[in-house]
């Protein structure tokens, strides 16, 4: 085997021009490239570091926000709460003193009615006991002599005031004065001058007695005149007893 | 009558013989360089599909060396890059018709040889410095001196003898098969020097990347 040391060294020289060749038109290039990808790496990590800082940052402020929001809307439910509580507590007070006035209208109400009802009650009672004691006074005064009437008639005549007294004297001394017995049932004629010799010396003067009936008299004796009255009629004492009754101060 | 395993002259250019494995190596580099600079002449980080392969196979030489040598490959790259890339393209080249490897004849092996024997030498001083650098010699025992010194032209002459032998071998196989079966037969054989080439191209590519690796102190050999 033979060797060509001119071949040998143009191959050495061939390799490194190659080399050189490589270098400048494969490897300058392939690096470069891959350098200008790692940077744009590089640069798209960065930028999206920064976007994920910026993202982040933004979530961080969202959540401060979400929590101050969480804290007001506590505090509006709260001074809401506080607010509903102090306004049913207001309601309430305000129903319980409605209600407490409707009550004691009500009981007003119910008193007033009561005590309407215990006088009509009363009255209706008086007006019927008042009834009841006319007919039996009626009927008693039909068995009671006029007499008895005509001494109580004088009595009351008696009774009365000095000044009260001194009129009817004067009404009885006046010309032509006619003083009127009434009486619940008609007087006999024949007991005229007994009433009139009994009572006109109690009433003085030169008048005369006239003498007239009224069944409302129940029983016992009216003297009329002109200006005065005097009253011994039982419907008097009834009608006395049964305003007494209505009053209920009868007791 | 000359050697068929012989220089070839094609022509003289002066007093220099231009052989069939120059000529070849000059159609391999013009090759290698037109693909790298029509690909990459508007190279940009989104490229088109002959760039990424371009980048691909770059990356990935790169990758091995550093896996080797334990730091940037960045200086070892063209080197050692170009190394795998010819040896590649010249070893491959025979299964264009009428073109022979370059590998195939000595002198172009020898070559690789020599340019890796001196780099080898050139990226360990480079690193450890002259006393650094001579000191490895006499690790690990300096009784072992003359045996060190001598496995430096050995190994070299194995990475030389290990490629010429193969390549050369291959294509001694392929003219008896096609002298003795015709031109059917070898087509396998042929398929199994494209495997024979891809392989020597690897494995002188990563011995010498080793030596480089043991003379900068990143590989214990």
């Amino acid at each position: 085997m033979q060797i060509d040391w001119w071949t040998l060294g143009l191959q050495a020289v061939n390799f490194a021009v190659l080399v050189w060749l490589l270098r400048r038109f494969l490897y300058a290039p392939v690096r470069r490239v891959i350098a200008e990808r790692k940077a744009l790496v590089e640069a798209a990590q960065i930028e999206a570091a920064e976007a994920k800082a910026a993202a982040e940052a933004e979530a961080e402020r969202l959540r401060q926000a979400q929590e101050a929001l969480e804290a007001e809307r506590q505090d509006v439910l709260e001074a809401a709460a506080k607010e509903a509580v102090e306004a049913a507590r207001a309601t309430a007070a305000e129903a319980q003193s409605a209600a407490q006035t409707q009550i004691a209208k009500a009981q007003a109400a119910i008193a007033a009615q009561r005590q309407s009802a215990l006088v009509e009650a009363q009255g209706e009672l008086a007006a019927l006991a008042a009834g009841i004691a006319g007919r039996i006074l009626q009927d008693s005064a039909a068995k009671i002599a006029p007499g008895v009437f005509l001494e109580g008639l004088a009595a009351a005549i008696e009774a009365l005031p000095e000044a009260e007294r001194a009129r009817l004297a004067a009404d009885m001394a006046k010309p032509g004065a006619v003083a009127t017995v009434v009486t619940a049932l008609p007087l006999p004629p024949q007991d005229h001058a007994a009433w009139s010799a009994r009572l006109m010396p109690v009433l003085g003067g030169s008048g005369t007695l006239a003498f007239a009936e009224d069944a409302a008299l129940l029983g016992g004796a009216e003297l009329r005149l002109a200006h005065s009255l005097v009253k011994f009629g039982w419907a008097d004492r009834v009608t006395a007893a049964q305003a007494l009754m209505a009053d209920g101060e009868h007791d | 009558m000359e050697s068929p395993f012989g220089p070839q002259v094609l022509f003289q250019f002066g007093p220099v013989p231009i052989s069939r494995a120059v000529v070849t190596t000059w159609a391999v580099m013009a090759a290698l360089t037109l693909v790298s600079w029509l690909a990459l002449r508007r190279a940009r980080p989104e490229g088109g599909p002959v760039q990424t392969v371009l980048e691909i196979l770059v990356e990935t030489i790169a990758a091995q060396i550093r896996v080797i040598l334990q730091r940037d490959p960045g200086p070892y790259l063209p080197l050692l890059g170009t190394l795998f890339l010819f040896l590649l393209a010249a070893n491959l080249a025979p299964i264009l018709p009428g073109v022979i490897a370059p590998t195939s004849r000595i002198e172009t092996p020898a070559a690789l040889g020599l340019i890796v024997f001196l780099s080898i030498h050139a990226f360990g001083l480079r690193e450890q410095g002259l006393r650094g650098y001579l000191g490895h010699f006499l690790k690990p025992n300096p009784l072992l001196l003359p045996l060190t010194l001598l496995s430096e032209f050995t190994r070299i002459l194995s990475l030389m003898v290990r490629l010429f032998g193969n390549m050369m071998s291959h294509e001694l196989i392929l003219a008896i098969l096609v002298y003795l079966a015709g031109f059917i037969l070898p087509v396998p054989f042929m398929l199994l020097g494209v495997l024979i080439g891809v392989i020597q191209a690897y494995i002188f590519t990563i011995l010498a990347t080793v030596y480089i690796g043991a003379a900068i102190g990143a590989v214990e050999t």
